[in-house]
């Protein structure tokens, strides 16, 4: 990354989801998801380079974002925020990074009771049996870091 | 929605020298160049220039007295901006919540393996 993270401002977050990389790779990265979760519409071709809009219904503009990284189901991250009229690039926009990595599955799946007051908080325990075996066994976790 | 970030203030706070020196002198009131470079890892020249940064984007106001300049937060712009990374980070905290929400409502529809 070209940016010196040392240098600007950043914001770095982490969160437990309980779906496998791929299915969450697809949701931060597909735009019929990132409409779910973020604009009101969006275009966007999940390649290194690409060009897409972000689309807010109370806003005139579309907002223009471009792809940085795309390595699923691991790395996802984009520039935005860029001065009107202008492509974000390095030096005028915020670059938002996606990480992923997949940690073993959560114990509180097989003993519910114990662990769900010692990881209140943290992440949503699953109840019902069926879901402890439905799974494939690994969780999320996401990172986001954004940065100048 | 983003929120409106002010560049000169976001890069200020950026800085993890920067950060310590704002720390110390939310600690201690004021401090000088001097006294700073004694409490963190770089040259007094070096904290200068990190002070200039700061007082440009007006966190900090300097006052002479004596031979050295005082250095002291200005407690208005330093809440702006603790309320300006707040908001950022909340609205991005809200963002990530719905994608754990879409990718756990995906993950538990798919057929069983």
């Amino acid at each position: 990354m070209e940016v010196d993270a040392g240098e600007f401002g950043t914001l770095e977050r982490e969160i437990r989801i309980d779906a496998s990389p791929e299915v969450v790779f697809e949701v931060i990265s597909r735009p019929e998801h990132i409409r779910e979760w973020w604009s009101d519409d969006a275009s966007l071709e999940p390649a290194p380079g690409a060009v897409g809009q972000l689309v807010w219904e109370d806003r005139a503009e579309p907002v223009p974002v471009v792809v940085e990284t795309c390595d699923p189901p691991r790395t996802f991250s984009f520039r935005w925020t860029s001065p009107d009229g202008e492509l974000p690039a390095a030096g005028n926009s915020l670059l938002v990074t996606f990480a992923l990595e997949s940690s073993p599955r959560a114990r509180c799946c097989a003993s519910p009771r114990r662990d769900s007051a010692k990881r209140a908080g943290r992440q949503r325990c699953w109840s019902g049996p069926s879901m402890t075996t439905r799974w494939a066994g690994t969780s999320s976790c996401l990172s986001y870091v954004i940065t100048r | 929605m983003t929120a409106t970030i002010d560049d000169q203030l976001w890069s200020a706070i950026g800085d993890p020298i920067r950060r310590q020196v704002l720390d110390i002198l939310v600690a201690d009131g004021s401090a000088t160049s001097t006294g700073l470079s004694e409490r963190l890892p770089v040259t007094r020249q070096a904290v200068a220039k990190h002070l200039a940064v700061l007082d440009r984007a007006g966190l900090v106001h300097a006052e002479t007295a004596g031979r050295e300049k005082h250095y002291r937060i200005d407690d208005a712009q330093f809440a702006r901006a603790v309320a300006q990374l707040n908001a950022v980070g909340r609205t991005w905290d809200a963002r990530l919540g719905r994608i754990k929400k879409l990718a756990e409502a995906i993950e538990s529809q798919r057929p069983p393996s």
